[in-house]
């Protein structure tokens, strides 16, 4: 059979096996890549999720591999369940939010001609570093000088006894603010792009069925965008999840518990209590809640790609 | 025998002429020749005296030819940074400004070696270093098990700064001795939102719980008995709280999120008439840049129902068990300690650990925090020094600041706190 192949089969042969080949070692640097900044790290953070370690204690001291030890104790930690509670509440209230404006806003942007400058303007928060955020807006909301606090108490909204980010009630909320304000931009852009990709056949068809804008919207911009949507949600939903820098700067979980998110839990775990073991069981739950919520948004994404 | 004599008075002159000699042969220079070219990394706080090490430095690089790189991170990442470098073993730092809370948990893992190898050698230690003019007990908080783990850097005391102005303007005769005075000051202070009656750095954060804990003493409370029995939720440390709590009503909006850099920044404008805040900050007052009180700060200990009440905080300057500088480092160590840079650092940030500095007159009379930080000195209330108090001011933090934010009562606040501190000791073993 070999024999019977000509010059050019015996070539694509070779050429097809060698591209093949060199297809992986083109993706070889990548997941060399991956394994040392993803994969390593992970086995290694789950050693020490089972493990008795603590950075301010003699290694001597340390008691090794503890199985599950480090999980039992943060579950059977009250302050773990308040952690949950407060992420959970950040998460929704604050994606929520920023995906009606943000869907509203991208309705209102969609037949206007925007320039390059407003929507630079537009992406300016999303830009920024939260960290720089954070400190920003620790300003704004300052207890005394406060350009928010201001506003807030001239019209009567605040007392002068409390500040934004002082009252266990206005605290998560604040901090939800300056989440909304600095990620509503990218839900923005995104449903927007979405928005304008849209066939403009169906809408064409509407108008000539006479059908009202509402039912327009949502009986075809939705479903159409629907795509869209649910992968921004799943990005700004795992974003939201650990969310860490703007809290560190604004509240540092406080005052009492009111904004102590999971991340913020870990982090005192390993760096105001140094039990690092501790610390990474807490990450692990974190990655599975992460793992579980993407999953299913995932799965409803590719069921809506099924039916459109 | 008259000859006899005078050559013995020779001899001993002679000898004690030798030995001076050998004493006054000491340089800085002559003992650094061997570590010339040497860099060294000082971790250390973003605390005046650290500002005034960093602008003296120059003068240590010249005489020795060590350079010396000046990390300076707030109280929580120096650690971070710190235990990092520590249990890796990288030896990246060679000077650690550790506070003398921390030096159980430092010496028992193994990080910081003891000072006395360095100390007994001829060639590195100055022979006109006076140790005993560090305050006593700023030495036995550099001491574990009987051996210096370092030199006192930063004296650090938390006692009532009063704005004596602010008092005098309204009638109001201080400072303040027992906390019903403390108290009764507060209320006819208190005139917001120009003027508050203190200031408070109740943040969930290591700051309410030094503060808490000078208010704690002042009512003859203590975190536990000499048997480890926890004793802060008893009657004294109930009503020590419910003062604490109330302080809140003449405190500026806000106290909830306020750690020392606030009280701070809220002394020196003149918002608050009097706060507890730490004596290393007396420069900042006296400073016409940042400051609106030039001369019109005054300095108290604590009110008590005792005798008088500080809280020591101060920070030493130790060696890490993995530099790989460590004589470079002693040599550093002591000139930044030393009696002269100390001196000469007054007013600059320098915060001095000597004695003997606080009792030169005329510092005394142009720095009135002086004539309190000597007398606070010898008297000082402390923190607990096990390596397990960074978990309890965790659960102190939280619980503290919940009752100044109002979802705790006091008495349930102390009860979760004693829970949790009881359960802390029992696990290390200690009772």
């Amino acid at each position: 059979m070999q024999k019977n192949l000509n010059v050019f089969q015996r070539l694509s042969f070779w050429v097809s096996s060698s591209e093949d080949k060199f297809k992986w070692l083109l993706l070889l640097p990548t997941i060399i890549v991956l394994a040392l900044i993803t994969v390593y790290p992970t086995i290694y953070a789950l050693n020490l999720a089972l493990s008795d370690y603590n950075l301010a204690r003699a290694a001597e001291t340390l008691k090794g591999y503890i199985g599950l030890d480090n999980f039992r104790t943060v579950l059977r930690n009250p302050q773990f369940w308040n952690s949950l509670k407060v992420t959970g509440i950040f998460t929704i209230v604050a994606v929520g939010v920023e995906f009606f404006l943000g869907l509203a806003i991208a309705l209102i942007l969609q037949g206007m001609v925007t320039n390059k400058v407003v929507r630079t303007l537009i992406l300016l928060p999303m830009i920024m570093a939260p960290i720089v955020v954070g400190l920003a807006w620790t300003y704004l909301y300052q207890s005394e000088f406060g350009l928010v606090t201001y506003i807030l108490r001239s019209l009567h909204l605040m007392s002068y006894q409390t500040a934004p980010l002082a009252s266990v009630s206005s605290a998560l909320p604040a901090v939800i603010v300056v989440d909304i304000w600095q990620w509503t931009p990218f839900l923005i852009m995104v449903l927007l792009a979405g928005l304008e990709a849209l066939p403009t056949a169906p809408y064409e068809a509407a108008k000539i069925d006479k059908a009202s804008p509402f039912l327009v919207f949502r009986k075809i911009t939705i479903p159409l965008l629907r795509p869209v949507i649910l992968i921004v949600l799943v990005l700004r939903i795992m974003d939201a999840i650990r969310v860490f820098d703007i809290i560190y700067a604004l509240t540092e979980g406080g005052p009492a518990s009111a904004t102590d998110v999971l991340s913020m839990f870990i982090y005192r775990n390993a760096f105001y209590l140094w039990d690092i073991g501790k610390a990474s069981a807490i990450s692990f739950i974190l990655l599975y809640i992460i793992m579980i919520v993407s999953v299913i948004l995932v799965n409803l994404l590719s069921r809506v790609k099924e039916i459109s | 025998m008259k000859r006899n004599s005078f050559l013995g008075l020779v001899l001993i002159i002679g000898l004690i002429l030798a030995f001076n000699s050998v004493a006054f042969g000491w340089s800085l220079e002559e003992a650094a020749k061997p570590y010339a070219g040497t860099t060294l990394r000082f971790i250390t706080e973003t605390t005046p005296p650290s500002y005034w090490i960093e602008e003296a430095l120059p003068e240590f690089e010249q005489a020795t030819g060590i350079k010396v790189i000046v990390e300076r991170q707030a109280h929580p990442h120096l650690e971070e940074k710190a235990l990092m470098d520590f249990a890796a073993g990288t030896g990246i730092y060679d000077v650690f400004n550790f506070d003398y809370s921390w030096t159980g948990k430092y010496v028992k893992a193994g990080y910081i070696v003891p000072l006395e190898p360095f100390i007994d050698n001829p060639e590195l230690a100055d022979p006109n270093n006076n140790l005993e003019d560090f305050y006593p007990r700023m030495w036995e908080g550099t001491m574990w098990d009987g051996k210096a783990y370092g030199y006192p850097f930063d004296s650090v005391i938390q006692y009532l700064f009063w704005n004596k102005k602010i008092f005098d303007d309204h009638g109001v005769a201080g400072p303040p001795k027992t906390p019903d005075e403390w108290m009764d000051s507060m209320q006819k202070l208190n005139n917001p939102p120009q003027l508050y009656g203190t200031g408070m750095m109740a943040k969930r954060h290591l700051s309410v719980v030094c503060e808490w804990l000078c208010v704690l003493w002042a009512f003859q409370g203590e975190l536990w008995d000499e048997n480890y029995q926890v004793t802060l939720n008893d009657e004294n440390g109930i009503k020590a709280t419910e003062f604490y709590k109330k302080m809140a009503d003449y405190a500026p909006p806000g106290v909830t999120t306020w750690t020392w850099d606030d009280v701070n920044t809220a002394l020196q404008q003149g918002r608050v008439a009097q706060s507890v805040q730490w004596d290393e900050n007396y420069g900042s007052m006296e400073d016409p840049e940042e400051s609106a009180v030039v001369g019109q700060m005054r300095y108290a200990p604590v009110p008590s129902y005792g005798d008088p009440v500080s809280h020591y905080g101060g920070s030493s300057l130790g060696i890490p068990t993995s530099s790989k500088n460590k004589e470079a480092a002693f040599l550093f160590i002591q000139w930044a300690t030393s009696y002269d840079v100390q001196l000469r650092g007054v007013g600059k940030g320098s915060s001095p650990t000597r004695r003997s500095i606080y009792q030169i007159p005329e510092l005394r009379e142009k720095y009135p925090s002086f004539v309190a930080t000597d007398a606070a000195a010898d008297t000082t209330g402390w923190r607990p020094r096990i390596p397990e108090w960074d978990a309890m001011v965790e659960a102190l933090a939280l619980e503290l600041n919940s009752v100044i934010a109002g979802t705790k009562t006091v008495e349930e606040a102390l009860n979760t706190s004693a829970k949790e501190i009881d359960s802390i000791l029992t696990e290390a073993g200690y009772k």
